[in-house]
């Protein structure tokens, strides 16, 4: 398995891909070129899998999906960048919706959209969109986070089959990090958590593709004796997220790390959720409060993380 | 009388029941009723087969009652009663029943084009010789997503059939209120898409057509548009007196011919087999009505 970032998650993807039947993968430049950046290599064709390279028209791709699914086949559609599906929102709530409101005489098919999210300005403001977690609330689509290889070798596996829709974002600005084996501790049923680590002072909460900042937090703790837990949250809806929440109630200290811009965040609803239980739990919120910025940029997201231990120990 | 042209007077006597419950408000929900359009729809529910797909718009209500088992399921759906066509859960616009083929219904125009390409890959997946029918509009062809599907369809080679009822309308306005002509046939023949148009509402004419369209459809892989042109002779959304100008007045009680013109398929079923058979043939009907009790 190839440490690289990219590389790693296309080898997860198309592992599994090449062994669904009954499918239509598709996307723009699927099969030449870069092959989407890299994310769509190593696809093979089968006789029930087919691979098309399809014309510029986001908005019927997201709606061929959504046909295959109900017709009891699977789709996997390949995206270059999270901003495009911007223009499907319309088959992700309305489509959907009805779906989710009719009773099939067939169990759906599955329908997922792999894409990376342009975590960085570099493209410009129209290449910049990290609020999957908001698409995600309003349509009902699971969005889950590829972080580390044992979060996307596990959720991969568990989800690309299962009927309905759900998208899988990777990170832009990680392409070409090289990647460590992070062992996983404990996970939701429906992979809306995942779990890292489990400590006694501290719970970690990591929202989007924070996960890289709350290990380093971790690290820092680490070096100083403080036991720390660490979770990253993906979007499910009715997310059966206990098992952060619960750590939150027991350490009574929650950090929460969120890199999106968005002001509607899944943030707040876990701490809400928490804070319903236990109005005493110590918590601190970091995120991007620069909001997004309208001109090309670097658009890093940092954690001081110094600042943030020194508010753990306080 | 051929049994198609049997099953339009049902429709037509079916639907002018719901629209004197219309008259009454009984529903909370918006029916979308498609009186004027019976030809057209008993052509494609005759030709849809099973593992076909349906996909239609908000005005499906036709559609629904023509391929219902019981099509006073469809009045109880409205009524939002659980053992409605969908359980109650669906209501008007949305109204589906995948046991015969409408797998999806949707009011946001055009949009369910490409859930209708989707459908059509999922036949040639499976490698049957099933087929796709989607229902759109004049108002839809206004739409990005009309001109993404056909192309989308066409490069691809899909079984499906794209059908648009061409009334003239949106809502209020007509097309030359609205936006400049669009010569659908042009636009189908710059992408390589047969284009077909229907306007004489004859209903076993109708049939014939959508028969060979399926046949040719799924021989030859490849989409199909055909324009039918249709006069609507109820409101958008409610009962007649129709809409914006119109002073119809649909009555069962002055039988099932709402227009003396053939904008009327009704009309043209009466003209065909001449009044006197016409009449015997409407009070054969009183068997079929649909039980429309209030529970």
């Amino acid at each position: 398995m190839s440490s690289n970032y990219l590389a790693a998650m296309n080898q997860i993807i198309s592992d599994r891909v090449n062994q669904m039947e009954n499918t239509l993968v598709y996307g723009e430049n699927l099969d030449r070129g870069s092959f989407i950046s890299g994310l769509s290599k190593n696809l093979v064709s089968g006789p029930t899998r087919l691979l098309k390279n399809v014309g510029n028209c986001e908005y019927t791709h997201c709606g061929v999906g959504f046909g295959l699914m109900m017709s009891g086949k699977n789709a996997v559609l390949f995206v270059k960048q999270l901003d495009f599906m911007m223009l499907g929102i319309d088959h992700f709530v309305s489509t959907y919706g009805s779906i989710r409101a009719t009773r099939y005489q067939q169990p759906l098919g599955s329908f997922t959209i792999v894409t990376a999210i342009y975590d960085q300005g570099f493209q410009g403001p129209q290449s910049s969109f990290r609020g999957l977690g908001e698409i995600c609330s309003m349509s009902g689509v699971s969005g889950f986070m590829l972080q580390e290889l044992s979060d996307a070798k596990k959720i991969v596996a568990e989800e690309i089959s299962k009927p309905g829709i759900r998208f899988f974002a990777l990170s832009q600005r990680k392409a070409n990090e090289e990647l460590t084996e992070v062992n996983i501790v404990n996970a939701a049923p429906d992979n809306s958590v995942i779990q890292y680590r489990h400590g006694s002072e501290v719970s970690i909460v990591c929202m989007g593709h924070s996960l890289a900042h709350g290990k380093s937090l971790v690290y820092l703790c680490d070096k100083n004796g403080v036991g720390a837990s660490l979770f990253s949250v993906n979007y499910v809806e009715n997310a059966k997220w206990e098992i952060a929440a619960l750590d939150a109630l027991r350490t009574k200290k929650l950090v929460i790390i969120d890199d999106t811009h968005s002001t509607a965040s899944l943030s707040f609803r876990f701490l809400t959720d928490v804070l319903e239980f236990d109005p005493e739990v110590r918590f601190t919120v970091v995120r991007n409060r620069a909001g997004k910025s309208t001109a090309v940029s670097d658009e890093r997201f940092e954690v001081d993380c110094e600042s943030v231990f020194a508010w753990i120990r306080s | 009388m051929e049994n198609c042209e049997l099953i339009a007077l049902k429709l037509r006597l079916w639907q002018m029941e719901i629209n004197e419950d219309l008259k009454k408000k009984r529903f909370k929900v918006p029916v979308h009723l498609g009186l004027g359009t019976e030809a057209l729809v008993v052509a494609i529910a005759s030709v849809i087969h099973s593992g076909d797909s349906l996909l239609l718009t908000h005005r499906n209500a036709a559609f629904n009652l023509v391929l219902a088992e019981d099509p006073s399921a469809v009045v109880r759906e409205y009524d939002g009663s659980d053992d409605g066509l969908a359980f109650g859960q669906l209501g008007s616009m949305n109204l589906v029943n995948p046991r015969s083929g409408v797998v999806y219904s949707s009011s946001i125009l055009a949009n369910n084009i490409s859930v209708a390409c989707g459908c059509a890959f999922g036949h040639r997946i499976s490698q049957s010789q099933n087929f796709s029918v989607v229902l759109t509009g004049d108002g839809a062809m206004e739409e990005g997503a009309f001109y993404e599907g056909l192309v989308f369809a066409k490069s691809h080679q899909l079984p499906l059939v794209i059908v648009v009822d061409n009334n003239d309308y949106s809502m209020a306005s007509t097309t030359s209120e609205r936006r400049c002509e669009i010569d659908l046939s042009m636009f189908c023949k710059s992408i390589g898409v047969n284009y077909l148009q229907l306007s004489d509402n004859d209903v076993q004419t109708y049939v014939t057509v959508f028969e060979s369209l399926r046949d040719a459809v799924t021989s030859a892989s490849s989409p199909a548009v055909v324009e039918v042109k249709t006069t609507l002779l109820n409101q958008h959304a409610g009962p007649t007196p129709g809409w914006p100008s119109d002073p119809m007045k649909v009555e069962i009680s002055h039988g099932l011919v709402i227009e003396e013109t053939v904008s009327d398929p009704i009309f043209v079923l009466r003209e065909k087999y001449g009044i006197k058979n016409f009449s015997k043939f409407e009070n054969e009907l009183g068997s079929t009505k649909l039980n429309r009790d209030v529970r």
